[in-house]
């Protein structure tokens, strides 16, 4: 198991945030690691319901989009500058080598963690000589 | 979740003593972050303030981390929250730990005996009860 490697170049994308609803939006921290089965992709989501969270992948491209809302109770008064809704966008190039159909992922204590399985004939096979 | 109070007052001033004051004046609305020990991740320090008619409410974003693995201390008109992680790692031959310490100074004039903490969804919420304010008294002059 290879630990916090980069898991791919992430793409340009993620420089431009031009949401057409214009909410704030940021790019969440992540990290990665990786063995010869899938990647494993962690995705630092704090405050995000899990039926806000949306995982795409389209043209090798993995994007995890998500809306953290926070309405402030009755009577709370923000003390400085308060975002009621805030966005975070992340794109990543995963490569051909991900099979697109059997990525499976949950999120628990404001933690995104999705695998990403590797396509059968990428992975690492020894081969037998007689 | 507890809340323990912190004695050992020595400890706090080796730790966080004159050259943490100095920035009181700031920390009415910003966090103080104190990062110390070895930790192998750090977590996103944001918080952001609120306040009621009877409280003032901090909420923190401290992804990952399960409400066994936090500990709050107050002592002096301090919050200190430490994160403590352990797990193996994957073929279960290395034991990982992690310490993770942020350090939240109390807004002035609340009941540090009274302080009530919620985590969820990455996000802990602490709430800090005013003190009443003692309303003035007229004396009648018999």
């Amino acid at each position: 198991m290879s630990d916090q490697n980069e898991l791919c170049n992430e793409t340009a994308c993620n420089a431009v945030a031009t949401d057409a609803h214009a909410l704030p939006t940021y790019r969440p921290h992540y990290s990665s690691r990786y063995d010869e089965h899938a990647w494993e992709v962690a995705v630092r989501l704090p405050g995000v319901s899990r039926e806000s969270v949306s995982v795409t992948v389209e043209n090798e491209i993995l994007e995890v989009k998500a809306t953290r809302r926070f309405d402030l109770p009755a009577g709370w008064r923000a003390l400085g500058q308060h975002e009621p809704t805030q966005s975070y966008r992340l794109r990543l190039d995963v490569g051909p080598e991900v099979d697109e159909t059997r990525i499976s992922g949950g999120l628990e204590d404001g933690v995104l963690t999705l695998r990403l399985p590797l396509r059968e004939e990428v992975k690492p096979r020894s081969i037998e000589i007689h | 979740m507890k809340l323990i109070r912190y004695t050992d007052l020595n400890d706090w001033e080796s730790l966080f003593g004159d050259p943490f004051r100095a920035f009181a004046p700031l920390l009415r609305s910003a966090a103080n972050p104190v990062r110390r020990g070895n930790a192998s991740r750090a977590l996103p320090t944001g918080v952001e303030w609120f306040e009621d008619d009877g409280h003032y409410h901090a909420r923190l974003e401290v992804p990952g981390v399960k409400r066994e693995q936090l500990r709050l201390d107050v002592e002096d008109g301090l919050v200190r929250l430490t994160h403590h992680e352990s797990g193996q790692t994957g073929e279960g031959e290395t034991v990982r730990t992690s310490r993770y310490e942020q350090v939240l100074r109390c807004p002035e004039g609340i009941r540090p005996d009274a302080i009530e903490a919620r985590l969820a969804d990455g996000i802990l919420q602490l709430s800090f009860p005013r003190e009443e304010v003692r309303k003035p008294v007229s004396i009648t002059i018999n």
